[in-house]
This record gives structure tokens, C-alpha cells and sequence, in this order.
């Protein structure tokens, strides 16, 4: 946590610091949470809204402020810590329930947080939803398949980026496989183009709907979904389909982006370009 | 030209108001915490709705590309009910501090009970304690009495006048607001209190300064473009566009402004509304333009 401090107090002015500083203390010397509450509201008044980049993760000013708040105060069990945790949540706005969440691997509990965090998920407002799932180690360590292939999907539906999901790779499974196939055989049924970082996630396909598919994005698609393709038939031959010949005819050279992560960066500027 | 409804109950309103509000101008809006019409029986009610006026609602007039605000309090019809005021009391220093509440409010008399009066106190002491504006709901009956108590009483606890928002004024109610110092609010009513022409003529005597035309539009009879029609009938029966423009946009700046919370810039400098913040996998805009990218 000492980098995270020490970049945060880098982008905070002085009067901030002090503010901040004292506020720390306050909540750390304070008999009932009246001071957290308030100091965590306040801060969006005291705390100018700055970008902090701390191990490659974007994070604001405030949201380090008030994560720091969270932390203030040692709790010795997990339950009192869950009961803090709760009731910051039910009243927080949108920029608050965000830092609850992006800070959730932070916190020194946890695992009681669970539902927390698929209520994130399930969240209307899709900067609640990023902040479970992108850049955040807790889906990976404590979320079952079920939930962790539901954030895969909700992400694609909205347009969120599968690079920045901690695990997709490693997490992958069969039925998340199926749920993709069917999600794409949904789309091309309906004549809709496939977002190119769907197939990072997709090991084992039988239809030949979705074979078709690849051939005719790899003809006739842009970058993203050619060098997706392209990647697709750098997986062995026995993963995908021993029969199916055409992704062994690839060649590789001219593909523009050669990593899946690559080919989400450029997707995610793309969009943000629109 | 550019509007404030500065009280407006969106929560209660359709997306095809939104549209039109956007379409005539209405750049800001400020949500005042009301009763719902149904009473509400238990304090987890009152955490969501304070949540939604932070939350969903500023999200849903952001796809429209309208800027929402709101002030939390604790209204006065609920506050008859004894046990649940005193729930709801605790947890309105939750909300005060949070982004957008430009206010405590809408505060006041209903029937002028005893509840009544010990929550408006207990809520304007708040206000001091968290150096916040308050907005003033002034009663439909006994009016004038009522409307003059709520200012000696704020005054009583030491209240500065300029702080004040007093809503639901009329013909008979405005001098001594005005004279008292407070900001005097005007709901334009359909039917009821004030109506388009009525304001021309109060404008006409008592001039633009500190007056603040609003809509209040609920779920009830009532019309969410209430501000930009009686700015275009003020301009259309000769008053001057300055008075215009203070009565229906500065004005709420200047009064709402002092909370640190409600700044020109935060509309002026807006992006547009991002049709792709999407949820659940749908848009409320579902598929509709939005207003910004429809204009631009």
C-alpha cells in the first residue's frame, strides 16, 4: 500500500494533504463511525478529481482518498469490517460504490464480500460494472464459474474490455465455452458482427456455423477480427477442430495485432475514439 | 435559450419528458426529496429513494443530456409519523455531504402540526451543522401564516435569509418574503398556485431579483416545461430578456451556486450523454438518439 500512498500524496495539493491527514486520523481515533461516514461523502468537496496511475491501474484522487478512509481504522474481525463495508454501500452514489468495489483487493477481509461484489455486476450503470470486473484481482480468486462466466458475458454485452479482466485466461471453462458459442451463433443468426475478443475465450468449437463465420470475418473483416482469427488457429489443431482445415492455412505475417491483449487495447482506443 | 427547473420531481416523470425538456433548453434540473404519495412505512424506503435521487435518476436526465441535482430532507407530510422520522433523521447525515445535494430540502409545514414543526427545526439545525442551503416547501393551506413562519422559525435558529430558498410563493406571500431576504421560488402550476400569466404580472411588479420560477412537476397534474413556457410568455408580453434569463436560469445559479455543488460549468462544459453506458445489456435509451447527439 505504500506506493499507492506515496502516488497519491503526489497528486494532492497541500491544503488537500492536510485536510486529508487530519481526516485520517479523526476517523482513526473516532468511537463510532459518524466520522468515516461523513469524511467519505465530503470528500468529493475537499478532494479535486485527478487521474493516479499505480501499477498500470488507472485510479482517481478521490477514490484513493476514500479508500485510505476505509482503511483507517484497524477492524480485529471480519464482521464488524462486513457491517462498515455495508453500510458505506447502501448509501453510496455512483463515484462512491465504484471506489468501494475497485478497492475490494485491498481490504483485509474479503471473502464476506461476495455479494457485494455481484451486485456490482449486476449493476445498471456500466462504471459500477468495470470496477468489479476489470483491473481487479477479487473475481478471479473468489468468484464461482457461474458468476465469473455471467461477468464474461455482461461484458461483452456491454461493450467492456475482456484484456483488462484479471484470469481470462486462466479461468476459462467449458460451459463458458458453450454460453460464447451460443452467444455468437446468436449473433450471426441475426446478421450481427462479433466482438473480435469473444474468441479468446472459446477453445472448443463444433458448428460449422461458427467455422463459416471465421472465414468470412478473416476475408473480409477488419484487423481486430482477422488477427483474432489468427490467433484463434495458433491453438493446436486438437482444441479447436481436428478436421477443419482452413486455420491451419493461415499465415501470420500480415495480421496487424499478435497478442489477444493487443488486439483488446486497440479495440477499447477504438471505441473511446467513437 | 437556455433553462433551470430548479424543482422538479423527475423520479415521477417519463423519458419522453426528458426529451422534451432538453428539446426546449432545460440544461439543469434540481430534484427536491417529496413524499411519494404513498406514505412510506420503514427507513430502508427512504434509503432508496434518497439513493436513486443520487444515483439512477442523475444517470437517467444524464442520457438527455440534462444535468440533476437534488436536496435531501425529510418532507413534512411524513414527518407525522413520530418513529419514522426519527429513522429517517439518522440517516440524512449519510446523504447531506454527497456530490450534487445542493440543499436540505424540501423542508416545511403540511398542516402545521407539532411533528411538523420539530423536524423542520431538527433539519435546519443540520443545515448548519453541514453549512448547507435549505429549500423551504411552504404549505398549501393556511399559506400565508405558514410561509411566515417558516422564516421566523429559520431565522429564530439563526439561518442567513440569503441561504434560504422559499418555494411555492404567490401574490400574497412574496413581500414578506422578499422583504425578509430570502430567495423567493415560484411553482407554476397547470391549475393550481401560480399560473404562466399570474407570474408575468409578479415579475412585472416586483422586478426579477431573487425570484426563481420553477415547475415542481410531479406525479400529479402538472408540467415539466412550466419554465420555458413562462420565460417565452414573460418574453412574448414585453419583459425584458435580463429578467427573463434571471428569473428562469441566474437566479438559481446564484442562490443554489452557493452550495459549491451547482456550477454553470458543470453543463456548460458537458460531453454528451454517452448513448453506450449501457445496462443490463439495453440502454434507456434503447436504441432512441439521444438528445446531444441528435442535435449536434
Amino acid at each position: 500500500m505504500d506506493s499507492y500512498l506515496s502516488n497519491l500524496l503526489k497528486h494532492l495539493s497541500e491544503s488537500e494533504t492536510v485536510w486529508f491527514n487530519k481526516k485520517m486520523e479523526l476517523i482513526k481515533a473516532a468511537e463510532n463511525e459518524k466520522e468515516l461516514f461523513f469524511s467519505f461523502s465530503f470528500v468529493q468537496r475537499k478532494i479535486e478529481r485527478k487521474e493516479v496511475v499505480v501499477d498500470q491501474r488507472k485510479w482517481f484522487t478521490d477514490e484513493l482518498v476514500r479508500l485510505f478512509f476505509i482503511l483507517a481504522k484497524e477492524e480485529n474481525d471480519p464482521e464488524t469490517f462486513y457491517l462498515k463495508f455495508e453500510k458505506l454501500f447502501i448509501t453510496s452514489d455512483s463515484k462512491e460504490s465504484i471506489a468501494l468495489l475497485k478497492s475490494l483487493p485491498f481490504y483485509p477481509y474479503t471473502k464476506g464480500l461476495l455479494n457485494k461484489a455481484s451486485e456490482g455486476l449486476r449493476s445498471n450503470v456500466s462504471d459500477i460494472f468495470k470496477a468489479v470486473a476489470i483491473f481487479n484481482e477479487f473475481p478471479q480468486k473468489y468468484f464461482n464459474e457461474m458468476t465469473w462466466n455471467q461477468m464474461i458475458l455482461k461484458s461483452l454485452f456491454i461493450d467492456s474490455p475482456l484484456y483488462s479482466i484479471i484470469g481470462i485466461d486462466e479461468k476459462r471453462n467449458l460451459d463458458l465455452n458453450r454460453m460464447l458459442c451460443d452467444y455468437a451463433l446468436e449473433r450471426i443468426a441475426a446478421s450481427r458482427s462479433i466482438n473480435p475478443e469473444l474468441w479468446r475465450c472459446v477453445t472448443d468449437v463444433s458448428d460449422n456455423r461458427i467455422f463459416s463465420e471465421w472465414e468470412k470475418v478473416f476475408s473480409n473483416g477488419n484487423d481486430f477480427e482477422k488477427s483474432a482469427i489468427g490467433l484463434i488457429s495458433k491453438r493446436s489443431k486438437e482444441q479447436i477442430s481436428p478436421s477443419y482445415s482452413m486455420l491451419s492455412n493461415i499465415s501470420h505475417e500480415k495480421l496487424r495485432y499478435n497478442t489477444w491483449d493487443e488486439i483488446g487495447e486497440a479495440l477499447e482506443l477504438e471505441r473511446k475514439e467513437l | 435559450m437556455k433553462w433551470i427547473d430548479p424543482h422538479i420531481h423527475c423520479s415521477a416523470r417519463t423519458t419522453d419528458d426528458y426529451v422534451k425538456m432538453a428539446e426546449q433548453g432545460i440544461v439543469a434540473v434540481i430534484e427536491p426529496a417529496f413524499w411519494l404519495g404513498q406514505p412510506r412505512t420503514n427507513v430502508g424506503s427512504f434509503i432508496d429513494y434518497y439513493s436513486s435521487l443520487i444515483g439512477w435518476e442523475r444517470f437517467r436526465a444524464s442520457q438527455y443530456g440534462i444535468k440533476h441535482y437534488c436536496t435531501i430532507g425529510l418532507n413534512s407530510k411524513e414527518a407525522n409519523n413520530e418513529a419514522l422520522a426519527e429513522e429517517v433523521m439518522e440517516i440524512l447525515p449519510r446523504f447531506l455531504p454527497k456530490e450534487g445535494v445542493v440543499a436540505v430540502g424540501e423542508i416545511g409545514y403540511d398542516d402545521q402540526t407539532k411533528l411538523e414543526d420539530k423536524y423542520y427545526r431538527a433539519q435546519l439545525e443540520l443545515a448548519k451543522e453541514y453549512d448547507m442551503l435549505v429549500m423551504v416547501h411552504t404549505p398549501h393551506r393556511d399559506k400565508k401564516k405558514g410561509t411566515i413562519k417558516s422564516m421566523e422559525v429559520a431565522l429564530e435558529h439563526g439561518l442567513d435569509p440569503n441561504k434560504v430558498i422559499i418555494d411555492h410563493n404567490n401574490e400574497e406571500t412574496i413581500q414578506d418574503t422578499l422583504d425578509r431576504g430570502f430567495w423567493a421560488a415560484f411553482t407554476i402550476y397547470p391549475k393550481t398556485k401560480m399560473g404562466n400569466e399570474r407570474m408575468v404580472e409578479v415579475v412585472k411588479k416586483f422586478g426579477s431579483d431573487r425570484i426563481i420560477v420553477d415547475s415542481s412537476a410531479d406525479w400529479g397534474y402538472s408540467d415539466p416545461l412550466a419554465v420555458p413556457k413562462t420565460a417565452n410568455l414573460m418574453l412574448k408580453m414585453g419583459i425584458a430578456e435580463e429578467d427573463v434569463v434571471k428569473t428562469c436560469y441566474s437566479n438559481a445559479i446564484l442562490a443554489y451556486g452557493q452550495s459549491g455543488q451547482f456550477n454553470e460549468s458543470d453543463w456548460e462544459q458537458k460531453t454528451d450523454a454517452d448513448p453506450k453506458e449501457l445496462f443490463e445489456g439495453n440502454s434507456v435509451l434503447r436504441g432512441q438518439e439521444n438528445n446531444q447527439t441528435k442535435t449536434s
